[in-house]
């Protein structure tokens, strides 16, 4: 009888520390929600991915503490409100802008680290594989970069993307250019384009040299190049040799500054220049110094851009990093608010709920520094429709004016003039 | 066709096919003389480069400069490597091990740059004293391009030199072509070969310092440059001194005119294409032994 009331007793405490310590663990585990982090933070592309984690971390602090007067979701509270103020923190991984890492290291923060979400992504190549791999292990992927036009082509359920894509981007050159014309009584006609031959270059000729077709330009070169090359003499000949009006380098960081050098070093200076991504790398201009003066660039974001949240999120960063906050911040710094917003919507950090609360995302302008009404994406259609493409976004183009990045279109919302044509090598 | 756009793609093919050759010199004599295959011989470039960047961004000078303490970095090491890892593969007498060695040497080079120096691209971008463009008429060049193919023509024409007019040359050159006899008449073997793979490392030093000037340097930078060496020693024939500035200065060329006629996507598509006709029709180079 003693020993049956000491069996029982043994087991009843037993139960008793099972269950407080459940209560411990899920209590502690609450408290922070892990969301895994996807950035290349070695590798060519190394000094944006450091840019982007910049952006990531300062939202987090954002949705963590209190910013008082921030219109941003989740800047007057700490934490996530409907979870009992749980902190989010990003596990962040270094994809080395390589798509096969991506894809294990994606897969790692999936099944190691049982975080909830993935987020941030900057080249297209390694944005594709990692999403594929949250797709198949059914956890929502949100890419604040990543511009080919086929990561939302794919119909993947668990892929978000807010970045304008290269469709949208080429629009906005044509249309930029256009407007010039307009402006200038003038007529473009031999368009040029030199692109990295991954996912990203790639997918942004077909883009361009659509939107050249069908405006009624001609593409007199189209010239891919590797990615990592370490000469582009005979592509920056060939440039020059066909005389375009127009000229679109297309491709990451090393590339941008060894087109500028190498077109400088070949005196070849088209009319129009326009670049993407690289000519956007904290090393571009003081690579290149003057030498990257007139060069147009696809703009995403700019620190002064009129929206009085851009602004005021401009200022935090300025006195944090000592820098104005630019395009490499800016684009995967919306992601940790995106899916801040989704558990809090979905109320616990089930993946499935997350991913329908993503669906019915809705950030007014107010509520997102980037140029736009917004961020909602596009429902769930079959490929070539996209799917959780992000219509709420809008496009500028930049100019690199005396060594600084400044909005030259749309016209009413510049903060310099536009230098047109692309001025001289002597005269820059 | 423009007569300036013909003259402007042969002096680039020239320029860079005198810095394919400078790459090159070191790999033929180690080949043609230890017949060893000396996959490792890009990543010994990448040291060269990384020398020719830390020079500029750590101390803030030329990295010429740093010209002569790479070469007799890399030749101390080129030296040790042979003596302490290579050497004992060639007494095994197994192929593969031969082979292997190297590869390996490789592997270990390019984990031990990713590990110090992480992954990421660096470039001198304003070196002190080269630095600018040349332009002659219409025909366009830059300094750190002039002064790598004057290099290079002064490097070669040394170690020809030194094959062709001293003891020890000579000494390589018969070790090349005999061993066993050249042992007979009491030649060192051992001691040439020591000799040339530290020869082969050094030369490195010369043209990979100035390199991170005009490209970047990562810890993969020099995979294509030692394929297009590989491609010029074939081409030239292993030993050759002169086949290899020959072989370096078509390549450059085939590259050039190849990329700008056929499309620059597949410039280096006409480089092996000619590589291997020429197999076909001459197997060991222009000039092999």
């Amino acid at each position: 009888m003693k020993s049956k009331m000491s069996c029982l007793t043994m087991v009843a405490l037993m139960c008793a520390i099972g269950i407080l310590n459940f209560g411990t663990v899920s209590y502690a585990q609450d408290k922070v929600i892990k969301v895994g982090g996807e950035l290349p933070l070695s590798g060519p592309t190394a000094p944006t991915g450091a840019l982007n984690k910049r952006g990531m971390d300062l939202a987090v602090d954002i949705i963590n503490n209190k910013y008082p007067g921030l219109t941003l979701p989740f800047a007057e509270t700490e934490g996530i409100p409907n979870l009992g103020g749980a902190k989010l923190e990003i596990v962040y991984v270094d994809d080395r802008g390589d798509p096969n890492v991506a894809l294990a290291e994606v897969e790692r923060l999936i099944q190691q680290e049982k975080v909830v979400a993935i987020i941030g992504g900057w080249q297209s190549s390694c944005i594709k594989t990692g999403s594929m791999v949250a797709e198949r292990l059914k956890t929502p992927y949100i890419s604040g970069a990543g511009s080919s036009v086929d990561l939302t082509k794919r119909g993947l359920r668990y892929y978000f993307r807010l970045i304008a894509h290269s469709g949208k981007v080429a629009r906005a050159y044509f249309d930029s250019l256009q407007a010039m014309e307009k402006r200038l009584g003038e007529k473009y006609k031999k368009v040029a384009v030199a692109y990295e031959n991954t996912e990203y270059g790639s997918v942004c000729n077909e883009q361009l040299e659509n939107e050249a077709k069908n405006r009624g330009y001609e593409i007199i070169a189209s010239i891919p190049f590797d990615s990592t090359a370490i000469s582009v003499n005979v592509e920056v000949q060939k440039i020059k040799a066909a005389k375009p009006d127009v000229f679109f380098q297309i491709g990451y960081d090393p590339d941008a500054i060894l087109f500028t050098k190498t077109m400088k070093k070949f005196g070849c200076t088209p009319p129009v220049w326009y670049g993407m991504a690289g000519y956007l790398s904290p090393k571009y201009i003081p690579s290149v110094g003057k030498d990257g003066n007139g060069v147009l660039i696809s703009g995403w974001f700019h620190p002064r851009f009129s929206k009085p949240v851009t602004q005021k999120v401009g200022e935090i960063y300025k006195k944090r990093y000592g820098k104005a906050m630019n395009i490499p911040v800016a684009l995967n710094f919306m992601t940790p608010f995106v899916i801040a917003d989704a558990i809090n919507r979905a109320g616990s950090t089930d993946k499935e709920a997350i991913r329908e609360a993503l669906e019915k995302t809705r950030f007014t302008a107010d509520q997102n520094i980037m140029p736009g009404p917004g961020i909602w994406f596009t429902p769930v259609q079959p490929p070539p429709k996209h799917t959780h493409d992000n219509e709420g976004v809008s496009m500028l183009v930049l100019q690199i004016i005396d060594q600084k990045v400044e909005v030259v279109w749309p016209f009413d919302g510049k903060t310099a003039e536009i230098i047109w044509p692309h001025p001289k090598w002597s005269e820059k | 066709m423009d007569a300036t756009v013909i003259i402007q793609l042969f002096v680039s093919g020239l320029t860079v096919g005198l810095l394919y050759a400078l790459v090159a010199i070191g790999l033929t004599l180690i080949w043609g003389v230890t017949d060893i295959i000396n996959f490792a011989h890009g990543e010994f470039l990448v040291i060269a480069m990384y020398f020719g960047f830390f020079t500029y961004s750590l101390l803030g000078v030329s990295s010429i400069l740093a010209m002569p303490v790479a070469v007799v970095f890399l030749g101390v090491l080129g030296w040790i490597v042979y003596r302490y890892v290579i050497s004992r593969v060639l007494k095994s007498e197994n192929i593969l091990s031969q082979i292997v060695v190297t590869f390996g040497i490789s592997v270990f080079l390019q984990s031990l740059f990713l590990f110090l120096f992480t992954g990421d691209y660096r470039s001198v971008d304003n070196d002190p004293w080269i630095k600018g463009d040349v332009q002659v008429g219409g025909i366009f060049s830059s300094t750190p391009e002039v002064i790598t193919s004057i290099l290079s023509l002064v490097v070669i024409f040394f170690i020809n030199l030194f094959i062709k007019k001293t003891y020890t040359g000579k000494a390589i050159i018969a070790t090349s072509l005999d061993r066993e006899t050249a042992q007979l008449m009491g030649i060192n073997t051992e001691r040439m070969n020591s000799i040339t793979f530290a020869l082969g490392i050094a030369c490195l030093g010369v043209g990979g310092v100035v390199l991170p000037i005009t490209t970047h340097v990562s810890p993969y930078s020099g995979f294509l440059f030692a394929v297009l060496a590989f491609t010029i020693v074939a081409l030239g024939g292993f030993g050759s001194v002169v086949g290899t500035i020959l072989a370096g200065v078509i390549v450059g060329m085939i590259q050039t005119f190849g990329g700008f006629f056929v499309e620059p996507a597949y410039k280096y598509l006409c480089v092996f294409v000619l590589y291997l006709l020429v197999l076909m029709v001459r197997p060991k180079g222009i000039f092999g032994w």
